[in-house]
């Protein structure tokens, strides 16, 4: 049995900022002495012989832990599809424990609290699995993942999370339940009224120069009547 | 005016047929172009995050190509009213219809703005489709039918339809004719 499994559910793989919070937490348990295995959802379920590979190392965890992003206010298609196996194959988890660490594009960790934290809970609920506590992160793409970067490349950017992660950390290594926990990727300070305005104006304008260097404007409409 | 109802049953469970035939019956004799969509019968591959139809090919998603999401990306685009029938998955979407709805993505732009206190994506078209999500289980589960409800308000924040519903059904309940046709007189989708 594996102490702890590490699920990644970004759509995006192994350059994400799921990934990045996955090989830090990884290593801070390995620091603990427990036997962590890391997976990426996308990467098993394209043959079922990996799904079901999956699903065996799902059952042979004694925590798991699902590192994935938000999409349209709940579970990307890979985690709902994950979700829908482990219920059909009823498979016995009981008293094993589960912990949801999630990150989505804006800065509101509000988005992920709403439904996506209830709906995994209720999922836990549902299959036996102890509720270990979760961590909602706004502002997710700061980690900047999606360049391969790693916590520990993006300095003072990291912080929050790498504070957050060693707690939970602790808490698995100990045996004890961690909290629901909320906050933001970003230092407070970039959210104050000015600077929050500045910010969503400057990445606003980001957006529109990438498109220009592909030749396209940003606001097309290519399904227009 | 144009229905589009997306069905998002999962293979081997046809239990969303009945009400996916009852609405068609309805919008039809009210007047509607109705084109349904049994998702898991298509080839639609998922999201994979790429923001292509962001910066890329502004509203075209080119990261996953040459599957039947184009086609019903675009018919989404056009529609009046956009009907998604699920199964209760924990509260949520099934797998099926999630699949489709990640690859909505390019339907806004990435610019963001406030709404309500909250940052959200700036709408691409002037127009959006109204939204009815039908969810249906087995047993009924209070806390998964509320999650459902408040699922679909959270979403519709981010894709602007004129109106919203979302309502559960208990699988093989006798009175869900009656229902289905009620929503759509509620929201004045027929007379
Ligand atoms: C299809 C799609 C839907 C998304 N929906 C939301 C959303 O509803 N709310 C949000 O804050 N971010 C949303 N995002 C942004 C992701 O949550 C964000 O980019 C996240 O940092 C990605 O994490 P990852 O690199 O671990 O995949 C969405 C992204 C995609 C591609």
């Amino acid at each position: 049995m594996t102490d702890t499994l590490i699920l990644v559910g970004s759509p995006r793989g192994k350059k994400s900022s799921s990934t990045s919070l996955g090989n830090h937490l990884k290593s801070l348990l390995q620091d603990r002495g427990l036997e962590v295995e890391m997976l990426w959802i996308k990467l098993q379920l394209v043959t079922e012989e990996k799904t079901s590979l999956m699903l065996e190392a799902i059952s042979d965890a004694e925590a798991v832990i699902m590192i994935a992003p938000l999409y349209d206010d709940c579970q990307p298609y890979i985690v709902t599809k994950t979700m829908e196996l482990i219920a059909a194959q009823e498979l016995d988890v009981k008293k094993r424990r589960f912990l949801p660490i999630i990150n989505c594009g804006f800065p509101e960790s509000s988005h992920i609290t709403a439904v996506a934290i209830p709906i995994y809970k209720k999922f836990a609920s549902k299959i036996g699995y102890d509720w270990a506590g979760s961590l909602a992160l706004g502002g997710g793409e700061m980690l900047q993942g999606r360049y391969g970067k790693q916590l520990d490349d993006i300095g003072g950017l990291g912080d929050k999370a790498r504070r957050e992660l060693e707690k939970i950390a602790d808490v698995l290594a100990g045996g004890i339940v961690y909290s629901d926990e909320a906050l933001v990727v970003m230092p407070d300070i970039f959210l104050k009224p000015i600077l929050a305005d500045l910010i969503r104006w400057m990445n606003n304008r980001m957006w529109r120069s990438q498109a220009e260097k592909h030749g396209a404007a940003v606001d097309a409409r290519p399904y227009a009547p | 005016m144009n229905a589009l109802i997306l069905n998002g049953s999962l293979k081997g469970q046809d239990g969303l047929q009945s009400i996916q035939d009852i609405l068609e019956e309805e919008l039809r004799n009210g007047g509607w172009l109705v084109e349904s969509f049994i998702l898991h019968q298509m080839e639609i591959r998922s999201c994979i995050g790429c923001f292509r139809c962001w910066d890329t090919t502004p509203g075209i998603c080119t990261g996953v190509r040459g599957d039947d999401a184009e086609e019903i990306i675009r018919k989404a685009a056009n529609a009046d009213i956009l009907i998604f029938l699920t199964s209760l998955t924990f509260g949520g979407y099934s797998s099926e219809l999630k699949k489709i709805i990640e690859r909505f993505l390019g339907l806004l732009q990435p610019a963001m703005t406030i709404v309500g206190g909250e940052h959200h994506h700036v709408k691409r078209y002037e127009r959006y489709p109204s939204i009815i999500a039908i969810a249906t289980a087995e047993n009924l589960d209070e806390e998964e039918v509320q999650l459902f409800k408040k699922l679909v308000d959270r979403h519709s924040l981010n894709f602007y339809p004129p109106k919203h519903r979302a309502e559960v059904f208990q699988s093989g309940d006798e009175g869900i004719l009656e229902r289905v046709k009620g929503i759509l007189v509620d929201m004045e989708m027929l007379r």
